[in-house]
Parts: C-alpha cells; structure tokens; sequence
C-alpha cells in the first residue's frame, strides 16, 4: 500500500461522479474499499470535497472545451444542449492515450449520432453534422486510409448553414456520398463530395450499408 | 535565449512575419506524437526557422508506479530529433491505475513523492539526453498528508534529481491568490541558480477562484513577480503561454516586448 494506491484513487475520484460520490458519503470505507489501508484511507477521508468538486468540473470542462474545438458545427448546432450532452457522454466514456482529446471528440459525435431524434432540441439533421465531423477526425489518423459516409442531406449545404449560424437550416434531401482517402500514409487526405444520381438507389445503399 | 511564445497553429502566419521579434517557440510535444503527416510537416517547418523546445503535458513524471514506456518511447524520439536546448514537463501526476485524469493533478508533498519523482526521472534520463526542466502547477486541493510545504518540496525535487525549475510565475501568483501566501516569501526559498525559464500569462476568475486558464493579458502581479526573479535568477528564456481567446498578434508582441526588456535590463540577454 502506499503513494501509488492512493494515487489510483485520486485519479478515480477526479474522473468517476458516481466514485466521487460513493467516497464522499463515507470516505474512510470507501478507501478501505478501494484497497487503502485503514490510515491511508482515514488520511484521504480529509479530502476538501468542495475542492475536489472544482477540480472535477474543471476536467469535465476541459474535455468540453476541446471538443467543441474539434467539433466546432456540431457544438454550434447543439448550442445551448452542448454541456449537458457532453455530460451525459463524458459520466460513461473516459477517453485515455496520446490522442484523447480526439478520441474524446470522435466518440461525443458518435453519441450525438446515436440520441439525435430523440427530442425536439436533437433534430436528426444535427446526427449528419456529427458524422460528417467525425470523418475529418477519423481521417486525421494516418491508419485511417479510407472512410466514405452517406449523407441524406445535401451535406456541403447543411454545414454552410451552420457555419453561417442558421439554427434551423432548410434540409435539401439529397443523398451524398463523403469519402476521406489517404493515398500513402504520409499523403494528405483527399475528401471528396459526390451527389447520388439516384434518390431510390442511394437509399436502397444506404439502407444496406446500415445493414452490414 | 530570451522570450518566446507557445506556438499555437491560429497565429502561425503572424510567428513567420515577426521571426526577429520571436527567439524561440514552445511546442506542446504531445501534440506531434503519433500524428498526422500534415502536423509533421508543420513541426519540420518551425524547426527549420526556430529553435524549438517541447512541453511535454502526459508524461506524470509524478506516478508511482512508473511511467508509461510506450509514450516515454515516442516521446523520447521526437525530443532526440528536435535536439532543444532543454524541455520541460510538470511536477504533477496525470494518470494512475489505468486511468487517465486528463490533465494535471496535484502531489502529496511527501517524501515517498520526492522519491517517485526521482526515479522516474532517471528513468527518463536513460532515454532522452536533453536537460529536463520541472514546471510547478497550479492546484485547486491540496492532497492530505503533506510531510512539507510547496517551496520544500519543489526544491527537495530540484536538489535530488538535479534539475532546473520552469517557474510559471502565473501559476505561482494563481496558487498564492486561491490559497493565500507571500509569492515573493515563496520564491525566496528557491534556489534562484535552479531556475531556467518562465511561463507568463493572464487568467480569469470563475466562481471566487482564480483559474490559470491562459485566456488574458498577463496582469500586473505577474510583472512585478517576473521583475523579482529576472533579478535575482539568471534565466534563459521566457515564454508567453497564451491559449484562448488569442487576441491581435501586436499585443501579443507587445508583451514579448516587455518581457524582453525585464530580462534584459536584469542582463538575462542581450
């Protein structure tokens, strides 16, 4: 027992509400629980808890800060839904490595993706922005040398609006195809936009692929 | 080496417009580590016409149970490629257990701390041959069983493992604001010959607290704590650490200005 199991608690506390708050209801059996010795843990149990509160939502807050930043039409479409949904991502995704600020991005515009729809501050239409997003960051990763994503809407036209700050954009139904491609894996990425020819037909496709 | 500024990709234009008024740039290391050929084409660029030294942010020089190889690994090449004149990382702990905190999570100042530091950083010794310079964070908790103080505790790490002090004067000001010190009392009890650099910036106050959150001009307490150790420490180099809301390039060089009179009115540079 020692500095590194206190250590692993700490980081626990910071980053789990649901730790933080079973410590804080009794710290000293939390700690004996997580594997602290009885003084160890009666040390810990003097934790500030208003401190520990600060410094959680400080990380909650910068891991929302760089999200917005790598998702930045996504975060305008949500608007004020922004904080919250990240919340409810961030209490059951804890991103960890060299690129978590991406990962952490990549899998918020997954979980938008997957709630838009769900109310009516969540129109569907804000899934597409999300997922259009995502591809830039994915293809970012140089193992990534391919991704195509299909598009009910006219993509280029929906992320204009946004751009431009239109809360609630005319949707023109028109099936895209989007493809990202690295060449060599020291390449640049290639994006490339390509309209469906036919409504039917690129339904028909993208029903399959949401199939597979 | 004199005042530089931490590069940030918004103002990157601005950096080769005004490279006579710029002696160095800081790079975040991490985030040119496993990344994409557009970012390494970036750091080739700004090698080429700045010396570069890297800030290294995930390291978590202060975890226990040692370091993360992999990540001490590409860490270590890219700072034996950049070949700075030192590079920096933080007197904190960032991960533990699996888990990744996120950013940096304050000591105990403990004895057992000192030792952790210590051996990691040997560690990293037999890896990377640069000088490491150690930055002091700021810290919103202070975590129990402290066996010591912040200024004990930062130079006890000085001391045993030989190394220089990043001073971040503005998170030395952050520190003695929220948790109410003397910041000149607290640099007193440094060994001026260990510090190598400093940070300066401005931050905002959120609820009550101060925050380091690099988003303002650096205020005057900051200044006037820059001025105290320019006198008294015979640093190398400044660096102005702006992150967010980044205001005209012109003010930002305004500051760069200032600071490069501060150093050298104390005869830190030409």
């Amino acid at each position: 027992m020692g500095l590194a199991e206190t250590q692993h608690v700490l980081a626990r506390v910071y980053t789990d509400a649901a730790v933080r708050e079973k410590f804080f209801a009794d710290p000293q059996k939390a700690g004996e629980e997580f594997g602290l010795s009885f003084d160890e843990a009666r040390q810990l149990a003097r934790l500030a808890a208003p401190q520990v509160l600060l410094f959680a939502g400080s990380l909650r807050g910068k891991r929302l800060q760089a999200a917005c930043e790598l998702l930045p039409l996504t975060s305008r479409a949500l608007g004020d839904r922004t904080a919250s949904l990240f919340t409810e991502h961030a209490a059951s995704y804890l991103p960890k490595g060299i690129k978590k600020h991406r990962d952490d991005a990549i899998a918020f515009a997954a979980f938008v993706e997957k709630n838009a729809g769900r109310e009516d501050t969540l129109p569907e239409w804000i899934a597409e922005v999300a997922r259009y997003e995502r591809g830039w960051l994915e293809a970012a990763d140089p193992a990534r040398r391919l991704i195509v994503s299909l598009f009910r809407h006219h993509i280029a036209e929906l992320t204009r609006a946004v751009a431009g700050g239109v809360e609630q954009p005319i949707l023109t139904a028109r099936p895209i195809l989007a493809c990202w491609l690295r060449l060599t894996p020291r390449g640049t990425v290639r994006h490339t936009v390509l309209p469906l020819p036919l409504p039917r037909v690129a339904t028909a496709i993208f029903r399959i692929i949401n199939f597979c | 080496m004199g005042v530089g500024v931490g590069f940030r990709a918004p103002f990157r234009g601005e950096l080769f417009l005004h490279r006579e008024e710029i002696n160095f740039l800081e790079i975040i290391a991490d985030h040119y580590l496993d990344t994409s050929p557009e970012k390494e084409r970036e750091l080739d660029l700004l090698a080429e016409h700045f010396t570069l030294v890297p800030h290294a942010l995930n390291l978590s020089l202060g975890s226990a149970e040692g370091l993360d190889a992999s990540y001490l690994s590409k860490l270590s090449r890219l700072i034996n490629r950049l070949n700075p004149p030192w590079w920096s990382e933080h007197i904190s702990f960032t991960k533990a257990g699996g888990v990744d905190i996120g950013h940096l999570a304050p000591l105990p100042y403990t004895h057992e701390a000192v030792d952790a530091l210590c051996r990691n950083i040997a560690e990293v010794r037999r890896h990377i041959t640069a000088p490491l310079i150690l930055e002091n964070v700021t810290y919103m908790l202070r975590v129990p069983g402290g066996e010591m103080d912040e200024a004990q505790f930062i130079t006890e790490v000085l001391e045993r493992a030989d190394c220089g002090l990043l001073l971040d004067v503005t998170n030395l000001h952050t520190n003695a604001v929220n948790h109410g010190y003397d910041p000149v009392e607290f640099l007193d009890r440094l060994s001026p010959g260990r510090i190598v650099q400093l940070h300066f910036v401005g931050g905002s106050w959120h609820e009550g607290v101060l925050i380091d959150c690099h988003s303002q001009p650096t205020p005057d307490e900051v200044w006037a704590l820059m001025e105290k150790v320019c006198e008294r420490a015979p640093i190398k180099g400044v660096v102005l650490e702006r992150d967010e809301n980044l205001p005209p390039f012109a003010e930002m060089l305004a500051e760069l200005e200032r600071a490069r009179f501060t150093g050298r009115r104390y005869g830190r540079w030409a």
